[in-house]
């Protein structure tokens, strides 16, 4: 394996607000956008392989790990995300890209798609959902849950700040929001799950809460019908978090779409079976000769 | 006439006699299915003479048979249909057996169809996989990993395809295990069967012996750092 050429940095978005990047290798652009409360690392598997044809990017979003958090916290929220996404092409002079999007990382895309449909050369979708996933996550409506404890962080920030730092930094929670997160633990290391609740951890509750809402109540179900680049969706046979039932939507609504479901597959079907996810997004860029 | 189906809030499968009348939905029905993708009244059993169906509520997924979407379906032994994302199947026949015995007929259906999902898709890989520095085949057997002792006692590894590496966070899978440094091993399939091979055969040993390679058989036991791993395999029918 070659060495890849690797840069990382801060761009100032639209609000002044700092994003963190990381690119690497060289060649046709590829953008990986995280799910909520993620890191760059659920992206590990394919950085590392595709960086080795292509420049692959990440970005932290704002208020999560390496990102400032916005001086306004009404500014976090997909549509600030999409923004900096904008941004940060901008700043890395990618006129067009790949743009790999996993669980609410689609929901970032689609807005981005939204505003700059011209930025957008194909789609890679994993997991991801276009409209309130709370709606039918594990057979149950989790929305009020949601809002009940963000009424809750309202009345005593404080506490639930504190519960929020100790509850997610403890291995028996680990366990629960591995559960939680959709992930399969038949597949997916528990250092994996480990990774994402330390991260969840690492953001402050206001942000996630701001974020996390924007997320629920943000509804793209009407840009899926206006896209017209050649996109590909993979969807775990297990996931709990967004049921197969999301992903055959999205292939209905995307003309020309195809669909990969991958048996076993988890909320995070890329870590689950990383040179499988890896062949079979190769095999599409190449179907597109997108190389 | 009874469904066998499996819940996804319990995890497990179910069954559930039919009667003239049931009706199926995610809340307030006789059969509860908790699945998001189901409608609270999705459907109901209903018996003309003989027959039984099953008829749709005006639920917003209908009834799904294949890649078909129906309103109204007869129902007998054997048949399988979707409702929201869970997959029901019509049992009318040897109503003696138990039901141990039909969970495992459906995880067995289950392994099989899924297996055959795999090597399809990998056959469809084809020329890329072969051309790759990772390229991959599927087992033709099911390899289960179960983690008996160390930090990840209880988790197991379905295996689906090959070659597999396991060890930190460098490796396909990583386990977590702060004992395991830079060690790891792969699970690769040649000559009709599963083998072990290691670079590090003094800190990763089967059955307490040291070997680069082995071949794998049911009940071994791997071990690496202070976690063991109980190996299960077997032929897919």
């Amino acid at each position: 394996m070659r060495e890849v050429v690797k840069e990382t940095g801060y761009i100032e978005s639209y609000d002044g607000t700092k994003i963190y990047f990381e690119s690497r290798g060289e060649g046709p652009t590829i953008v990986m956008a995280y799910g909520i409360g993620c890191l760059m690392n659920h992206w590990r598997h394919q950085a590392k392989y595709f960086s080795q044809n292509y420049r692959t990017v990440l970005f932290d979003y704002r208020g999560h790990h390496m990102s400032e958090r916005p001086a306004l916290l009404e500014n976090l929220n997909v549509h600030a995300i999409a923004k900096d996404l904008k941004a940060l092409c901008d700043h890395l002079k990618i006129e067009k890209a790949s743009f790999w999007g996993h669980s609410f990382g689609a929901q970032v895309l689609l807005r981005t798609y939204d505003n700059n449909p011209e930025l957008f050369e194909n789609l890679v979708f994993i997991n991801g959902f276009a409209t309130n996933p709370l709606k039918g996550m594990y057979g149950l409506d989790l929305d009020p849950i949601f809002r009940n404890v963000k009424k809750g962080y309202e009345t005593l920030p404080e506490t639930i700040s504190t519960l929020w730092k100790l509850s997610v930094d403890n291995p028996i929670t680990n366990r629960l929001m591995g559960l939680a997160g959709g992930f399969n633990l038949s597949l997916t290391s528990f250092k994996d799950i480990q990774v994402y609740t330390k991260g969840v951890a690492s953001i402050d509750f206001d942000v996630f809460t701001y974020i996390f809402e924007s997320m629920i109540n943000y509804n793209a179900t009407a840009v899926l019908e206006e896209v017209k680049v050649p996109t590909l969706i993979i969807g775990g046979a297990k996931d709990s978090v967004t049921p197969l039932s999301f992903q055959r939507e999205f292939h209905q609504k995307i003309k020309g779409s195809k669909l990969q479901i991958i048996p076993y597959g988890s909320h995070c079907s890329q870590l689950d079976m990383p040179d499988l996810v890896n062949l079979r997004i190769e095999k599409f860029l190449s179907e597109i000769a997108y190389r | 006439m009874r469904f066998l189906y499996h819940d996804p809030i319990e995890n497990k499968v179910l069954t559930k006699e039919v009667s003239d009348g049931m009706t199926i939905g995610r809340k307030n029905a006789d059969l509860v299915i908790r699945d998001g993708m189901i409608s609270t009244k999705h459907a109901r059993i209903e018996m003309e003479g003989s027959a039984w169906f099953l008829v749709d509520q005006a639920s917003t997924n209908k009834i799904k048979v294949k890649d078909k979407t129906l309103e109204r379906l007869e129902l007998k032994d054997g048949v399988e249909f979707y409702l929201g994302n869970v997959l029901v199947k019509v049992l009318d026949k040897d109503m003696s057996l138990e039901n141990t015995q039909l969970e495992v007929e459906l995880e067995e259906e289950k392994k099989h169809h899924w297996s055959h999902d795999i090597e399809d898709m990998i056959k469809d890989l084809g020329q890329l996989s072969a051309q790759s520095d990772h390229r991959i085949y599927a087992f033709h057997f099911h390899v289960l990993l179960r983690v008996i002792s160390g930090p990840e006692e209880g988790k197991s590894y379905s295996l689906l395809y090959g070659p597999r590496s396991f060890g930190n966070l460098d490796e396909d899978i990583c386990i977590y295990d702060w004992a395991i440094d830079e060690s790891s091993f792969q699970l690769v399939e040649h000559d009709g069967g599963i083998y072990l091979t290691t670079s590090f055969p003094d800190k990763i040993t089967v059955n307490k012996k040291s070997l680069a390679t082995v071949k794998l058989n049911s009940g071994d036991k791997i071990y690496l750092g202070q976690s063991c791993l109980e190996v299960e395999i077997e032929a897919y029918a």
